[in-house]
């Protein structure tokens, strides 16, 4: 259940709430209810496993306890524990996929060259890899 | 009792049933999606948006909600909003009751009552059968209490244009020649 550390303040999206929107920001999120629609943060998010996200997600460090349709591009690392699922194309530094858990969808490396979004995009013109997710 | 002795019939059948099977045919209710199991209850306390979060959308659903970011959009909950000092939200809000810190643009429908902390800003409109207002709070727009259906506007309380504009012009004038 841990979601490893405790930086600073963790928004939480409890269960039987719904939302269908953007969310956007800097600042861990933990998903336990229902959210549609795009999540980009600067940040970690956590899906739970009451958590059901039918978004594009983009983050730093992705845990998926809960489901995630969509595609998700993790800055740092995605891991799908054992509960967890993901119905969508992912991308990230590193991944880590937990025995049981679910994923359907094609997977790519972010290069370690790419560094954080706005600094230093002409450093590496040989990762195709933008911190951007390609749209299906 | 039926349904008693139909539970301890499954129970027979197979010890490893899980729990929540007798519960949910004793609740029965078609709205509740199969995997929301009873689980333990401070998991699913309050919704809290961080003063970080920018969020746009649909809110809908139950229990609590604490926003210290900015929020724009449809807001529909059974619980209590929180608006924090700090936060700025933009909208149509419906809730159970509402606490204001920050913040307000829109309408703000709350079924039991509505507090403004005395750091509130409000611009819009307020529904509500209660309502409490902390000195120093800041309130434009316009309150309904009453079962009132239609938001027509009022004749009677509008004050003639012509005056008011004389009145402030005047005022001003009286102002600005004050070394002061």
């Amino acid at each position: 259940m841990e979601i490893g550390k405790t930086t600073g303040t963790t928004s939480l999206l409890s269960k039987k709430v719904r939302i269908e929107g953007d969310i956007q920001g800097d600042e861990d999120l933990r998903v336990e209810g229902h959210f549609k629609g795009t999540i980009k943060v600067v940040g970690d998010i956590f899906v739970g496993q009451s958590g059901v996200v039918e978004a594009d997600v983009e983050a730093d460090n992705i845990v998926i306890q809960g489901q995630i349709t969509g595609n998700v591009l993790a800055r740092k690392q995605l891991e799908i524990q054992s509960s967890g699922q993901l119905l969508g194309d992912c991308k990230a530094k590193s991944i880590d996929i937990r025995e049981g858990a679910l994923f359907e969808g094609r997977s790519s490396m972010l290069r370690s060259t790419v560094s954080p979004p706005g600094s230093g995009a002409g450093a590496s013109t040989s990762a195709p890899s933008e911190a951007k997710i390609n749209p299906k | 009792m039926t349904l008693f002795s139909k539970k301890e019939r499954e129970e027979e059948a197979s010890d490893a049933d899980v729990p929540t099977a007798p519960k949910s045919t004793f609740q029965s209710t078609p709205g509740n999606s199969p995997k929301s199991a009873p689980q333990d209850r401070t998991e699913d306390s309050t919704t809290f948006f961080g003063k970080n979060l920018k969020i746009t959308g649909n809110v809908s659903g139950e229990g609590n909600m604490i926003i210290l970011g900015s929020f724009e959009g449809e807001f529909n909950l059974k619980g209590q909003l929180k608006v924090a000092q700090g936060a700025r939200v933009k909208g149509n809000f419906k809730a159970t009751s509402i606490a204001i810190n920050g913040d307000v643009e829109g309408t703000l429908t709350a079924t039991e009552k509505i507090h403004m902390d005395n750091t509130a800003r409000i611009n819009g409109r307020i529904v509500t059968p209660k309502v409490s207002i902390l000195d120093g709070a800041v309130f434009d727009g316009e309150m309904q209490m009453g079962k009132r259906s239609a938001p027509a506007s009022s004749p009677a309380v509008a004050v003639p244009p012509q005056t008011s504009t004389v009145s402030a012009a005047a005022g001003e004038k009286m102002k600005v020649p004050d070394p002061n």
